[in-house]
Formats: C-alpha cells, structure tokens, sequence
C-alpha cells in the first residue's frame, strides 16, 4: 500500500523506541566506558583523566574478586535449581502427575514469581530472623534444632541464605517455561517409547532432554545473566553485609558510586560486569533465530 | 496402569503437594503476620493471629504506603500505556513500511534486550542529571519505558507479523490515514499481544526496585518497594507493620496474576525459544 512509503510517518512511528533505546540504553554503554577512565564525583564539575588505571586496580581489587565469586556462586546454584532441577519438576509435574495435580501446582509455584523482589526479600529477612521467623523453629520441631543460625547475620551462610530466597522465588517461573517445550514434544514420541518399555527415567533423558536442548540452554544464559547483574535480593536483604560476606558486583557497583562517591572507579565496575554478561547475551540472542523469522524466506 | 507406575504417580502427586505448601506457607504467614501484635509474633511464631484486627494495615498504610502505592500506580499506569504504545508504533512500522535498513533498525531495537541496566546506572544517573529529569517522575519513568520497549516491541511484532495486510487495505480502501489505520484497525486486532506485553511491563514497574533507590530521592516520589525498605531499615522495626505492608504491596500482582494468568503465561513462553 501507497500509505505505507510514508517517510514523515515511519520517522514518528520508529522515533520514540529509537531515540530512548539509544539515549537510555546504548549511550549509558559508551559513556560508561568514557566515564571509566576519569576520576570524578557526583557533584563537583571536574573530571580527572586517569587511562585505565581504575581497570589496573579492579584487577587487583579483592572485594570485586569476592564480589565476583558470590556473582559465580550465584549462578551455579541457579543453574542447579531452575535450569536443571526446574526441568526435573516441570517434567514431572507435566509428565507423572496426576492432571489436576498438574495444573494446580503450576499456577501455585509461580505466585511467588509475580511479587517484587522486595516484598519477597523482606519476607525472608523475617523467615530467616532467629526470633520472630518461622525457619528456626520448625527445624528444631523436626529434629535439626543444632544447625539453626542467624542464617543472615552469619557471614558463613549469609550468602547461601540469599540465594536460596531467588530460588524459591524463581523456580516456578522456571517450570512454567519449560512447561512450554514439553507440552510441544508430540505425544506419540511418548506413547510409543512407553509400548517399548522405556521407564520415566530413559524417557526423560532419550526423549525429552534431547528435544529441548535449546530450551535448555537459553534457560542457562538466562539464569546466568540474571546472577551476574543480582542486585535487589542481595541489597534488600544484606546489603552486602555481614562484612562484605554478601557482596556482589552490583551491590558493589552501588556502593563505590553512590554511597563512597568514586564515579570512575564505580562506572569501571559496570563496564566489567557488562563484559562478563554480553557474552551469554549475545548466545541468548541468537537462539531467538531472528534472521530466520524476520527474513520468512526473503533473505535465505 | 501398572502397580509400579501407580506407586510412581503416588510419590510425585505427594511432591507436588509438598511443593506447594513449601511456596504457599511463607506467603500465607506474611498475610496473617499483618493481623498479629508484635508481641505474639516473638512469642510464637506459629501461633495464628488471635482476632482479625487491621491497625497494622491502617498504620502501615497512614505512615507510608499510602504515598507510596500513589507513586507505583502513577508509575506503572503511565509507564506501561507508554511502552505498549511506542513498541506497537515500532512493531507496526517493521511489520507494515517498506524501507532502507530495516534490519539494522530492527536489530537496533532488539539487541535492547541484550543491555541490562544494573550496569549502566551511572550513566543513566549522569544523563537524567543532565536532562534536569533527575528525582523527578518523568525522570523515573523514562528509564523504564526504555528498558521495557525492546522485549515488549519483540512481543507485538511477532504477533502483528502474522496480521494479514489485506485488512488494513480492505478497511481503508476508501483512503483512510495512517493513524487511523493503527489505532482503529491493528490495535485492536492486536488485543491479546497488547495485554500480554501491559502485564508484563506492569509488573517489571510495579516491582523495580534499583531505578527508583538510584533514581529518585524525595520521598514524595518513591515507590512501594523503596518505601518497604525503609521500614525495614529504621531503627526499630515494627516487624507485624512491615508484615502488613508486605501484604499489601504483593496483593495487587497476586490477584492480577489470578485473574489474568492465561497472559502471565503466554508473555513468558513468548520470551522462550521459537521452534
């Protein structure tokens, strides 16, 4: 249609995505970067060059490598349980359980998943605390009463504590996604494997695995993208204490600029965790397989 | 069915079940935690409320949350009408305009997606500063429309892409305008997309804690999670307060999710992997 070569109108219809895409999300990339190498302040107008010094000194850096590790822990422990142990649940959720068993647990997992982060930090702030929360007494009631802590204010545990809490929260997200790739696997593929004698355990790893290794792996980027920019759990609930037990890179990212005022150094911090996750983005991204939708046999 | 399998069903309704309690306990406690004194809850912490008594709600909501529930709705209402209509804008124009580029102008958008904020919140910080916007609504929204625009735009486009276009020509055989055409015609063929990618921005606002802790500073401005953690942070807490306050702060998502699950679910299986 004649209507649509309008220039005047693509320009209005492209321009406010555009302009706040690349004023809000590619510029603060760059500029982070530029700000990276000057040593200045919130408020005061001079800026310092200072070259890389700020990377010489986050490499050395002990509370950005400590920072880093939590970030690493992080993501392992969220791989094991929503990567892995989400797909584990989802498949037998989908595939063992009883049909309204089913779809009542999926529903009711994934409540957590629509309340903020704070509320639900806070929550477990209380859960956790020794003497108003909850977690304490019920393992004394079943018999662990020599392991309970101050689970936060533990700087052995704090951490673990932490991450248990995205756990709980997120893994029903988790089984919902993957509900999605199981619920596509044809059923006969199932049915058939059943007449020759395959048990759940050989379906779940010949059949299922297999078949929505894709889904697998974009689940991984993304939980692995997520733990390395954590930052709400972790300052809800910690703020990076006790000591610096909880920190993470974007807790540390906070803190550097805004509570100690060191810009430079802080935006220096942005640029590494951006380094660290672009990667998996970048895997992330192309497994949404854009030039093949896009194109729709134009471009192939 | 076999006896075995039976056993197996058996064992995993049973998990399933555990599963549940182990999510719905913590969220229930929260809501009848709002209901105790603060004596009872450090006397038993089991203990159930001992009549159903509001003043932590009333107190809570007088104190702060009153301020803070106006900010989010404010910001959720504008911030989510803005990003569904600047991504339908987008996604219409990909879909429909013949045009030089538009991959790159595509890819522009969608690699959006790939840049998360937490590392940029200096910059941003730096550029609202520079625009005046700091500490302001306008200032706050803005960044959220923004990091909100690419996965909703992905959303609404793969939906469009499947609108034939013969109906934009069937409808506006008589010359109609472009606007129109958008507003009257693929708008509201897109209705299903269109809820899907509100409820989704609606609760990445709704929930937002760094913009608003990094990007706001008056407390006329802050939102209910900012104004949660400040509870929590004074010096004596009144924890059945902050239970109370918890509450009412997840309610709004947990019964739009009960009443709007079917999008809920269709926004995040849009965001897995096609094919």
């Amino acid at each position: 249609m004649a209507i649509y070569k309008n220039k005047k109108m693509l320009f209005l219809f492209l321009f406010p995505s555009m302009l706040l895409i690349g004023a809000l999300i590619f510029l603060p990339v760059i500029l982070n970067v530029y700000y990276s190498l000057f040593k200045w302040t919130a408020y005061s107008k001079s800026m310092k060059f200072v070259g890389l010094d700020y990377y010489v000194k986050l490499f050395s850096d002990k509370n950005v490598w400590s920072a880093f590790r939590n970030n690493a822990l992080y993501a392992v422990i969220s791989i094991i349980f929503q990567a892995i142990l989400g797909l584990v649940l989802a498949y037998i959720i989908n595939n063992i359980a009883s049909k309204k068993i089913a779809v009542v647990s999926r529903v009711i997992i994934f409540i957590p998943a629509v309340v903020s982060i704070t509320a639900i930090g806070l929550l477990w702030v209380i859960i956790y605390n020794p003497s108003i929360g909850f977690l304490n007494p019920i393992l004394e009631s079943i018999g662990l009463g020599g392991v309970i802590k101050d689970w936060l204010g533990d700087k052995s545990t704090a951490m673990m504590a932490v991450i248990m809490v995205s756990q709980w929260q997120y893994m029903g997200e988790m089984v919902m996604l993957y509900t999605v790739g199981l619920q596509n696997i044809p059923t006969e593929l199932f049915e058939s494997a059943k007449i020759d004698g395959a048990n759940s355990l050989q379906t779940f790893f010949r059949i299922t695995v297999p078949l929505i290794k894709e889904t697998i792996l974009m689940n991984v980027m993304i939980t692995i993208i997520g733990a390395f920019m954590v930052f709400d759990e972790v300052y809800v609930m910690t703020s990076g204490g006790p000591g610096r037990s909880t920190e993470v890179l974007a807790s540390l990212l906070y803190k550097t600029g805004f509570r100690q005022d060191n810009m430079g150094y802080a935006c220096a911090i942005g640029v590494f965790m951006f380094v660290v996750t672009f990667i998996f983005a970048i895997v992330e991204l192309k497994m949404y397989n854009v030039k093949e939708t896009m194109g729709g046999g134009k471009n192939e | 069915m076999s006896k075995q399998s039976k056993l197996g069903r058996g064992i995993v309704n049973l998990f399933c079940l555990l599963a549940i309690v182990v999510v719905l306990f913590p969220l229930l406690w929260m809501f009848s935690g709002g209901f105790k004194t603060d004596t009872l809850l450090f006397s038993s912490p089991w203990a159930l409320p001992k009549s159903i008594d509001f003043s932590n709600f009333i107190d809570v909501w007088n104190k702060c949350i009153a301020t803070n529930v106006f900010n989010s709705v404010f910001y959720t209402v504008i911030g989510t009408l803005l990003t569904v209509l600047f991504s339908g804008f987008a996604a219409y124009a990909i879909v429909r305009f013949h045009f030089k580029h538009k991959y790159v102008v595509f890819l522009f958008i969608l690699s959006g997606m790939m840049l998360a904020p937490q590392c940029s919140l200096i910059p941003i910080y730096k550029i609202l500063g520079f625009l005046h916007l700091y500490d302001t609504r306008i200032g706050l929204i803005l960044p959220y429309v923004a990091y909100r625009i690419p996965f909703s735009f992905f959303l609404m486009w793969t939906y469009m892409v499947s609108l034939p276009v013969e109906i934009d020509e069937a409808a506006c055989i008589d010359g109609c305008k472009i606007h129109q055409t958008f507003f009257k015609i693929v708008m509201p063929m897109s209705k299903p997309v269109l809820a899907t990618t509100a409820i989704m921005a609606a609760r990445y606002i709704w929930n937002d804690f760094a913009f608003a802790l990094v990007f706001t500073e008056s407390d006329s401005l802050q939102t209910i999670p900012l104004g949660l953690f400040s509870l929590r942070s004074a010096n004596n807490t009144q924890w059945t307060e902050l239970l109370a306050g918890l509450a009412i702060a997840s309610l709004p998502m947990i019964i739009m999710y009960a009443l709007l699950q079917k999008y809920f679910v269709n926004g995040l299986n849009s965001g897995a992997v096609k094919g």
